[in-house]
């Protein structure tokens, strides 16, 4: 009887190893697969997508780099883009600053000197270093120090807004999506280069965006 | 009995001409045949690296990816202009042979004189196509005077 037990035993650990080296098969699930850039998943709502975020910075970027102000000026304008004045008054939560970056580092590599970035959200770092070299704690690098840290010309702002309508009939929405983007003239207070990406979409089972 | 389903089958056929007639045809009609048949010897084009492995894709024009579309959408026109920044500014109208609206999207790569990449291609743009109208895509370059020429490819939108 023992002898039986212990043979029993070891038909189940030797199933579980061979259970264990064996692949996994998720069966009931959906595989992974990727989504090529700028093309819509199967996951889509009305709000705005990654495809969106996508579509629209490669238009403000092209758009921006048409401007003689921004990019045919002698001298090079310092500008800032980054998402702090960039505000969202949508329905939809969203992270602004996937929009507010993919734009700065695409307009940077674009551009190609034509114009100055202030990476004023990196303000904090940049003091803290100006701090240290002249305290003599660090050595004053290979490029100089300068009297001041760069200031701006030009900084983004912008607005995302929509508008939601419900079919309670139906479960039907559909919402418009509204994103401005506008540079401003930061010492006339002046816009200086204005876009805007706007769209609607309706769908019966919506997504929820998070 | 043979003559007279003859004559209503004469009648039938007589008023269905002249209904024909008399439907008003749709303003835009539009003719893919020499479209077709377009032939870009000599025109600028990118070719194959194995001569024979692949038709020439003419360049600064429109090619239609999509099979679907390839008799529904007709390129009227591509116009390319410098802008005041050097960059290449192109727009292309595209008109809705059907009778229903349609959705496209269009994209440009602009490329160098060798044809190389100028620039990574822009990023697919939704255009609205009316029922017999048409409309516009436009896309610029951001990479000055690299880019020489240019080739816009059109999809069908989902």
């Amino acid at each position: 009887m023992k002898i039986r037990i212990r043979g029993l035993l070891g038909a189940v650990l030797a199933v579980a190893a061979v259970a264990a080296c064996a692949p996994t098969q998720n069966t009931v699930g959906v595989a992974v697969r990727e989504i090529p850039q700028g093309e819509r998943g199967p996951v889509a709502g009305v709000g705005i997508e990654g495809s969106d975020i996508m579509a629209m910075t490669d238009r403000m970027m092209r758009d921006m780099l048409q401007s003689p102000v921004l990019a045919g000026a002698g001298v090079p304008p310092q500008v800032i883009v980054d998402g702090e004045h960039f505000v969202n008054e949508s329905a939809q939560r969203i992270n602004k600053n996937t929009i507010a970056d993919r734009l700065r580092v695409n307009l940077n590599r674009a551009a190609n000197g034509r114009m100055v970035f202030v990476a004023r959200h990196n303000a904090a770092m940049v003091e803290q270093e100006r701090a240290l070299k002249r305290d003599g704690k660090v050595d004053v690098g290979t490029t100089g120090l300068t009297r001041a840290a760069a200031g701006a010309d030009y900084r983004l702002s912008g607005r995302i807004s929509s508008l939601d309508a419900v079919n309670v009939g139906s479960g039907m929405t559909q919402r418009y999506n509204q994103i401005i983007f506008e540079m401003v003239d930061l010492e006339r207070g002046t816009i200086v280069w204005s876009n805007i990406y706007e769209f609607t979409r309706a769908a019966a089972d919506d997504v929820v965006y998070r | 009995m043979m003559w007279s389903i003859a004559k209503a089958a004469a009648v039938a056929a007589g008023a269905a001409a002249l209904l024909a007639a008399c439907t008003p045809k749709p303003a835009v009609q539009c003719d893919f045949t020499p479209m077709m048949q377009t032939d870009a010897a000599g025109d600028p084009a990118l070719l194959p690296l194995t001569p024979g492995t692949m038709k020439p894709m003419a360049l600064n024009t429109v090619s239609v990816i999509d099979a679907g579309i390839r008799r529904k959408v007709l390129v009227q026109s591509v116009q390319a202009s410098r802008t005041a920044t050097g960059n290449v500014a192109v727009e292309t109208r595209l008109m809705n042979c059907t009778d229903h609206p349609l959705q496209v999207d269009g994209r440009t790569n602009f490329l160098t004189t060798g044809g190389g990449s100028a620039e990574a291609p822009s990023m697919w743009q939704r255009v609205y196509l009316p029922p017999r109208s048409f409309a516009s895509y436009a896309e610029s370059s951001v990479s000055g005077p690299n880019a020489a020429t240019l080739l816009i490819e059109v999809k069908e939108g989902r």
